[in-house]
């Protein structure tokens, strides 16, 4: 019930300059439960409801855990800006002035699965270091991706040659670690420039690599800038590598919008606009785009109207006549639903949130905007079908308890902003 | 610049309602920016006295965020000072030669309102509502109007937005809300959301930036509050949030579409920002 669209904290306002310089601390949602604890309990009860039956195992043996994302690079390739603009919401343009890291810095990221992120100094080389020996296991031994940021408007030998290294080093002992690549600042390359890049980074890497014997370590490529949309694309699909039983969710998508008319569904992380899952439709940058941008919409009417305790007889006040019911039974849905019509073809875009993480948007068919009534029905089935994949099921008793619970929540709220 | 200061003096300068002027703050020669500024305003004062001056301080993005509010006050402090300068200046000249009689008008009529803005964040939305709001004719009806449909329908805050920038035209807050809300930049905060909104929306459909991009937007936030945001007059579109439930919600929609009719007047054939105002400054123009 207390959920984090509906109930956000005030996160500083990022588009004013006169406001107080923001801090640096990350994002919590005041509703945080740490996922490792829903795992915790979903499992338990899964296996109590199952008997014996252990939950699937998953594709990677790092579910378990936190995975954790490594940002590793040549100094001033961007990762700093990286983590900071998708996890910190800085805006991208005061990048410019971040420092150069001088240690790892570490973020934990409490969302629908708890994860790490792990930002490198780009000056220190952590196999061949004259001054310290970094323990690889504390390092390498959780790990769910190793993010590799090279600056594509700089020479990127040396940076290829660095990756090469670092693979040759990894294969050895954590050869399940998956290798990311992002051709980062692409903003202003061409098209053809930043595909001919995309190529011959490629090719070197294959290359050196099979002269090395290693031909099996799993690598991707994405071309990314901070500027646009293109650093959320890239992390979402790293992200979706570590989510276990995904097909199984893009099933649902995959489902919902047949039935429903939609062109593109997406489940998204409130808090990063990562998607962690998207119907099999083709990917289409422009879908994502806009749904990622309602998700802002959204967050900014959230947090400009919801984020504040209301007076003590507000509530007593609406549920008098005309309408003298209980708060809870006036609305219709306890969880943030939203719509809007786009002019050029009478084409709806919804959004649903699913739980205190996740929200599911989609965007229509042009036209199909009469059909809104049977849509909702099978959004709200989709919803619960969601809810019950991450296993946080609300039982009846929260909704007696609401008050209460909303109650604490609100105070959370008051304290800690 | 300098022709407007000589030829063309008595012509650009005379009926002028609102002058913006804007100085870019990484200027390389601030003290001619002053003097042209002053040479402006002296003009201003000459041929239009009741002339309202803002003072946009622009490309504050440039300045690292710590040293922006001192920065900002700093000049602004100067330019104060330049305006009151060219003021004195004008009033002993008009005494001595019988030019437009300024007796009436004091330091503070003159005292230009200043903002701190850049195009990369939401403070120019700022800056343009308080002049629109200053230029908008019968502000006074429509606020009365906005309170009355607000109190009908139990609103927590409605406004108006123009269509096509999102400025907020004017708006009506219950008094609960405006004592509680903790938001006191929301206003030019939305209008930079919608605004922004309205680009993606025309990115995503290939239509100009600058037609019409959505119609109907509603928002129902649990338990917590509903907002809706809607086409209203030809040349607005009006946002109400309400206390959260469906029947509320429904009922305000219908009231605001009965309440259109009483905003007709909205859509006369002035539009308010193009009359008698003058952008000029060193740098920096941008469309809002
Ligand atoms: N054009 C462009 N510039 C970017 C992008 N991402 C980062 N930058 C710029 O790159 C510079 C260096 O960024 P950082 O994030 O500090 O680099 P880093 O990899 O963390 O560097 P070290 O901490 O020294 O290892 C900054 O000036 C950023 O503004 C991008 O996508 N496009
Ligand atoms: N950093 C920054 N640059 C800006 C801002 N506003 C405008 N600029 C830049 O300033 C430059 C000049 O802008 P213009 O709008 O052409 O300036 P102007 O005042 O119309 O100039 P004239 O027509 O010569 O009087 C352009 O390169 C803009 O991109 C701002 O808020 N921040
Ligand atoms: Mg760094």
């Amino acid at each position: 019930m207390a959920t984090s669209l509906t109930k956000r904290t005030s996160s500083t306002e990022h588009r004013d300059p006169h406001s107080a310089p923001r801090s640096r601390g990350l994002y919590i949602s005041p509703a945080t439960v740490k996922l490792n604890h829903i795992y915790e309990q979903n499992r338990q009860r899964q296996q109590k409801k199952d008997g014996v039956k252990a939950p699937e195992p998953t594709a990677t043996p790092l579910a378990k855990g936190k995975p954790r994302l490594l940002l590793m690079g040549q100094r001033r390739s961007g990762k700093s800006s990286i983590s900071s603009v998708v996890f910190h919401k800085l805006p991208p343009n005061e990048t410019l002035y971040l420092e150069s890291t001088a240690r790892i810095q570490k973020d934990s990221l409490n969302s629908f699965m708890d994860f790490q992120v792990w930002d490198f100094p780009g000056q220190i080389d952590i196999f061949d270091n004259p001054n310290f020996t970094f323990d690889m296991d504390a390092i390498f031994g959780e790990v769910g991706a190793l993010i590799w940021v090279i600056d594509a408007q700089d020479d990127y030998l040396e940076a290829v040659s660095k990756l090469n290294a670092t693979i040759l080093h990894l294969q050895r002992s954590y050869p399940h670690i998956l290798i990311e690549v992002f051709i980062h600042k692409v903003d202003g390359l061409s098209d053809d420039y930043k595909l001919d890049i995309q190529r011959d980074v490629t090719i070197r890497i294959q290359d050196e690599l099979s002269d090395q014997g290693v031909e099996n370590a799993s690598i991707s490529f994405y071309l990314t800038s901070i500027y646009n949309h293109s650093i959320f694309e890239a992390f979402s699909k790293v992200i979706q590598k570590l989510i276990p039983r995904l097909g199984q969710l893009e099933a649902l998508l995959t489902s919902l919008c047949r039935t429903c008319r939609f062109d593109k569904a997406y489940l998204f992380d409130v808090n990063t606009k990562i998607y962690i899952a998207t119907d099999s439709s083709p990917e289409d940058v422009a879908s994502y785009e806009i749904c990622s941008d309602y998700v802002d919409v959204i967050i900014d009417f959230t947090e400009v109207y919801g984020s504040w305790q209301r007076s003590p007889g507000w509530r007593a006040k609406l549920e008098q006549p005309p309408w003298p019911k209980r708060l809870e039974d006036q609305i219709g849905c306890d969880l943030a639903e939203s719509g809007m019509i786009l002019s050029d073809a009478q084409r709806p875009i919804i959004l649903r949130e699913v739980d205190r993480f996740l929200a599911l948007v989609a965007i229509m068919h042009e036209g199909s905007y009469d059909k809104m009534p049977l849509i909702n029905m099978n959004v709200d089935e989709v919803v619960k079908g969601l809810t019950e994949f991450f296993e946080i099921t609300k039982p009846k008793e929260t909704r007696v308890a609401g008050k209460d619970s909303i109650q604490g929540q609100m105070e959370q709220l008051a304290l800690g902003s | 610049m300098e022709n407007y200061l000589s030829q063309q003096r008595a012509h650009v300068f005379s009926n002028v309602g609102v002058l913006i002027y804007v100085f870019d703050i990484e200027s390389r020669d601030v003290d001619r920016d002053l003097f042209t500024y002053s040479n402006i305003v002296s003009a201003l004062f000459q041929f239009s006295r009741d002339a309202k001056i803002f003072v946009l301080i622009h490309k504050m993005d440039l300045i690292q965020p710590q040293q922006r509010e001192a920065m900002f006050d700093a000049r602004v402090n100067i330019i104060r000072r330049k305006t009151f300068e060219a003021f004195a200046l004008i009033r002993k000249q008009n005494r001595e030669l019988g030019g437009q009689d300024t007796s009436g008008v004091s330091e503070a009529d003159v005292e230009p309102q200043a903002f701190a803005t850049s195009i990369w964040d939401q403070s120019l939305y700022k800056a343009w509502a308080s002049i629109i709001h200053d230029l908008v004719p019968n502000l006074s009806v429509i606020e009365t109007q906005l309170a009355a449909l607000g109190a009908a329908i139990e609103a927590e805050e409605i406004l108006l937005f123009e269509r096509t920038s999102f400025l907020v035209v004017s708006k009506w807050t219950s008094e609960t809300a405006a004592r509680e809300n903790p938001f006191g930049d929301r206003f030019e905060r939305l209008s930079n959301v919608l605004k922004a909104w309205k680009h993606t929306c025309s990115k995503y459909t290939g239509t100009p930036r600058n037609s019409e991009q959505f119609t109907d937007f509603e928002y129902k936030a649990g338990a917590n509050f509903s907002v809706f945001v809607t086409k209203f007059t030809t040349n607005t579109y009006i946002q109400v949030v309400l206390p959260p439930g469906e029947a509320r919600f429904n009922a305000a929609k219908l009231n605001v579409a009965i309440a259109r009719s009483w905003f007709k007047f909205l859509d006369g054939p002035s539009a308010p920002v193009a009359t008698g105002s003058a952008v000029t400054g060193s740098s920096g123009d941008y469309a809002a």
